[in-house]
């Protein structure tokens, strides 16, 4: 029988929240599992002192693999590029629109087609994103299943 | 997939010894590097991870009787053993080049 869960297993526990669903899901009763086993040998072979080490030590090994962890997902990359790649679109397109001779039409026709063009490719580009955006976070899903 | 990373290398001589657990995975490595590395647990899951995925580890029942039925097993896979048999062979290679030009011991203290 499992001895009720310590301090550190709660910190430890809390801090697994930060790292990605999937890793979670897969991974974290064992983590659970292996820093308790590890924290009362710390604490058998060296006491207090062991135990201090070893929970500098925790939160090193925590903190690097949720950092490495968001790295794999890719979320950092997508973040990156949802807020680089907008700017970059609009400046280009800005700097591109004043050297163009072009006037908005005065005639309100053609400046509603105007906009039900401008909408259409937004719409077109949010359906593109969101397809993108499923392919990409549904890849541990797949692995899963060919598994 | 060579070269292998220290906690790849690792971890995969530490189940070369046979199927285990995460636990004595740990303990394996501090064994075998004269408690030189500690691999946290976190990293430990990590790299079994991408050993999983990239197929050189995989997972078993375990064997019957273990006190612990909830523990989860790793061993080696065939794929898992020929790149730590690579791995091992461009270690050794690289190890008779340095000793040629002198660096390090000219036979093994083993």
């Amino acid at each position: 029988m499992r001895s009720p869960a310590s301090v550190d297993a709660r910190c430890c526990h809390a801090a697994l929240f930060l790292c990605p669903p999937a890793f979670r899901r897969e991974f974290s009763e064992e983590i659970l599992r292996v820093f308790d086993e590890a924290r009362q040998e710390a604490q058998l072979s060296a006491g207090g002192s062991g135990l201090w080490l070893f929970r500098a030590r925790m939160i090193a090994d925590l903190a690097i693999t949720i950092a490495r962890q968001w790295l794999r997902t890719g979320w950092p990359v997508m973040a990156s590029l949802a807020i680089v790649y907008p700017l970059t679109a609009a400046s280009a397109l800005a700097s591109l629109w004043r050297r163009l001779p072009f006037r908005m039409p005065r005639a309100t026709a053609d400046s509603d087609l105007l906009m039900l063009e401008l909408l259409a490719a937004v719409v077109l580009l949010i359906v593109a994103a969101t397809i993108i955006l499923t392919l990409w976070f549904t890849r541990p899903l797949l692995y899963r299943r060919r598994r | 997939m060579v070269p292998l990373t220290p906690a790849v290398m690792h971890v995969l001589l530490s189940l070369a010894g046979g199927e285990r657990h995460g636990y004595a995975i740990l303990k394996d490595v501090l064994h075998q590097t004269n408690h030189q590395v500690r691999l946290g647990p976190g990293t430990l899951y990590g790299t079994l991870q991408r050993l999983m995925e990239s197929g050189l580890v995989e997972e078993t029942d375990g064997p019957g009787g273990e006190a612990d039925e909830r523990r989860r097993f790793y061993r080696l896979s065939r794929a898992g053993r020929d790149a730590l048999k690579a791995e091992v062979e461009r270690l050794d290679a690289l190890v008779r080049h340095a000793r040629g030009r002198g660096i390090g011991p000219r036979t093994s203290r083993a």
